[in-house]
């Protein structure tokens, strides 16, 4: 019962081979080759020891192999380095015609703007209604609005500074706010998580409920309360670049501490750091040369991701024209003529004003959250890519 | 759990306190009050003394700077609030409370509605991103929530309306409610007319929180669907479909759960700057022009609302996480 598929299956193997015999000596003698190749070259890695021939990877070189074979992170370390070329070296090429200073103005005359204005009247003889239109064409002394062209590749904004150029200096702000701020948070967040973390006790209770504190208070209202605190108060200009930055980072390091008292309990309690207690060490190298060392991959990735929410953080207030000052450019304030008096007309005639800006936001963030994300994988352990 | 649960309520408190002095005294260090913004331009046009000035600052309550007088103010405050009267808004001029409960209603819509939406799409693609990991499905829905997430609201609100309003002329670009709609319009007209308003605002929130919960979904699928019970599943030769839906969904459930109780601050507290961008008069940009001009029972009010949300949604997720999770426990 069991045979015909047997007989069936037989026949067929050998008949392949025979179907093409010249492909099968191709493949013989390929083999063959092969073989002699592989003997000659073990005959020559012979006396190569075992730590020769196997390539061994640092836990380091392996998290950056990893990053950089990761298409995505990739893609946003290249956009995060176009950005940061564009805004702080664009400037410096202020010899070239498109290129204008932050609050350059374009006294140049502008573009002419054609007006009607209806005047009706009524025909004093037979009573019929007429409406005739007064056209008067003027042309603006300045050049407030311009149209993209050669001079202005994105046109000018209602003082007549170049947008071009503004995106550039925006993008410094955000940056500069951007690094600046997660670094200043890292440490706060660092100092006082590892302190609560490494001691316990009191100064854990203690530190943890001022971060409750902290986790609790909105920040989006507090950040207006304040913003419209210096407003009043009269701080402008770059004054209030840094009074920000230090909001931001007083706002935002409960998150960092919380991190870092966590991965602390937990490290505290490995056998390494028991070893490290019998062997006498002091605190400050417990801390700084066994404990903080296992933090930071977690660190730098929150760090990462941080620095994508800060940047729209600051957008934000820029676009709520709580931000810098409006004559300074930042990527938030030159969105911010949509939410104005005239806003529907910027959305519908100048999309040319703050569509850039806001690209360059997303830009970014995206790139800033695709390089962290990738830093995460990368520094997984049970990662098997 | 009980004991838990009464530890936990006595340290909100204790934090509730702490938020409340914090924003208690920056809204009274503002410099210029309610009481100079509004009636300022009168004195200086001569209509109004200003003596008249300081008795009405007197009678808000905003007369003494100094730093006892400021803790006074803010005694006052908490003692009236520990009995549960928030105060009377300069600007709305009613009781905190009730307006914040009249206005938190067309807020909570928009956010419960958004919320169900990104529920609905998430969990399904993240599911379908974490069986094909690393593949067209998992690559494309990984780009999309990424830049999801990377979106300022505002900007994208703004593109919403360039297309969809101004361009398209679907919708109408602002307010809650056409200014058309005849006063003796039925009831299901301007139903239907607010529901078609909120369509932009409810799109701009699903595609900006998608992305989180869709990767959160991803990673958490991941996870399961290497567990041993999962080899044993298959190994027994339940179909795959079985496998991701039942024995590896119920255990996604787990976090999820416990982020939709996470999720309670922003389903009562409004979304500040999407209302904003739309006019849409919800509780959120009720506190963003009570912010503007100094009505510092409002901004107290609302503060603290979101402060107590933020508090007992924390404090619901962890619970939530040990009714849904045998395995943990709530001690200490």
């Amino acid at each position: 019962m069991n045979q015909e598929p047997k007989n069936t299956a037989l026949p067929e193997a050998p008949g392949q081979i025979e179907q093409n015999p010249e492909e099968a000596a191709i493949r013989a003698n390929e083999e063959a080759e092969l073989r002699a190749e592989e003997a000659a070259a073990l005959a020559a890695q012979e006396p190569v020891s075992l730590a020769d021939s196997v390539r061994v990877l640092s836990p380091g070189q392996m998290v950056a192999k990893r990053f950089f074979r990761s298409k995505l992170s990739m893609v946003g370390l290249v956009t995060l380095l176009v950005l940061f070329v564009f805004s702080f070296i664009g400037p410096l090429f202020g010899f070239l015609p498109f290129i204008w200073g932050e609050t350059e103005m374009d006294t140049s005359p502008g573009k002419i703007v054609i007006t009607e204005k209806p005047i009706s009247y009524t025909d004093p003889v037979t009573g019929e209604n007429y409406t005739a239109y007064s056209v008067s064409e003027q042309q603006l002394s300045v050049n407030i609005k311009g149209a993209p062209s050669s001079t202005h590749l994105l046109g000018t904004d209602d003082m007549t500074y170049d947008v071009f150029s503004r995106l550039m200096y925006g993008g410094r702000v955000s940056l500069t706010i951007g690094f600046v701020v997660v670094i200043l948070e890292t440490l706060l967040g660092v100092i006082l998580g590892g302190l609560a973390g490494y001691f316990g006790k009191w100064v854990d209770q203690l530190v943890m409920r001022v971060v409750d504190i902290f986790y609790c208070i909105p920040t989006l209202p507090l950040m207006l309360i304040i913003s419209f605190m210096l407003d009043s108060i009269g701080i402008e200009d770059r004054a209030k670049l840094f009074v920000m930055m230090a909001l931001l980072t007083l706002l935002g390091w409960a998150g960092t501490a919380r991190l870092v008292r966590g991965q602390i309990l937990y490290l505290r309690e490995q056998e390494y750091m028991l070893a490290a207690e019998a062997n006498g060490l002091p605190v400050w190298r417990k801390i700084f040369n066994h404990l903080l060392p296992n933090v930071i991959p977690q660190l730098i990735v929150t760090m990462t991701l941080g620095l994508g929410s800060i940047i729209l953080t600051e957008a934000t207030l820029g676009y709520l024209g709580l931000g810098l000052p409006a004559k300074y450019a930042t990527w938030g304030n030159m969105i911010n003529v949509v939410s104005g008096q005239n806003g529907l007309e910027y959305l519908k005639d100048y999309p040319n004003l703050w569509v850039p800006p806001g690209i360059c936001i997303i830009l970014a963030v995206l790139a800033f959250n695709f390089i962290g994300d990738g830093l995460r994988d990368a520094f997984d352990p049970k990662s098997k890519r | 759990m009980f004991k838990y649960i009464l530890k936990r309520l006595a340290i909100a408190v204790l934090v509730l306190f702490g938020v409340s002095i914090i924003i208690y005294s920056l809204v009274r260090l503002m410099p210029s009050d309610f009481v100079d913004q509004k009636y300022q331009p009168l004195v200086q046009n001569g209509q109004m003394d200003p003596a008249r000035l300081e008795e009405l600052k007197e009678l808000y309550g905003l007369s003494d700077t100094s730093f006892r007088g400021m803790v006074n103010g803010y005694l006052k405050w908490a003692g009236n609030a520990l009995r549960g009267d928030l105060g009377y808004s300069f600007k709305y001029e009613s009781p905190v409370g009730e307006v914040i409960f009249r206005n938190m209603g067309i807020s909570f819509i928009i956010a419960f509605v958004s919320l169900i939406l990104e529920y609905l799409i998430a969990i399904p693609l993240g599911i379908r991103a974490a069986t094909n990991q690393y593949g067209v499905v998992d690559y494309s829905a990984t780009v999309l929530s990424m830049i999801g997430i990377s979106l300022p609201s505002f900007f994208l609100g703004a593109l919403f309306i360039r297309f969809f309003s101004v361009g398209l002329g679907w919708f109408e670009p602002n307010g809650l409610m056409s200014s058309d709609i005849p006063n003796n319009a039925s009831q299901w007209t301007i139903l239907l007319n607010i529901a078609w308003h909120l369509v932009l605002p409810m799109a701009v929130l699903v595609i900006l929180s998608i992305g989180g919960l869709m990767r959160y979904t991803r990673t958490n699928t991941l996870e399961v669907l290497n567990a041993d019970y999962i080899r044993t599943a298959r190994a027994k030769g339940v179909s795959e479909h079985t496998v991701v839906y039942k024995h590896a969904f119920r255990n996604t459930m787990i976090p999820l759960v416990t982020m939709f109780a996470g999720a309670l601050p922003g389903l009562f507290g409004g979304a500040m700057i999407t209302e904003e961008v739309f006019a849409i008069p919800g509780i959120g940009r009720m506190a963003y022009q009570a912010l503007q001009e100094g009505d510092v029972p409002f901004i107290m009010g609302y503060n603290m609302f979101l402060a107590i949300l933020t508090v007992i949604g924390t404090l619901l997720s962890d619970i939530m996480y040990a009714v849904v999770d045998p395995r943990v426990k709530l001690t200490k």
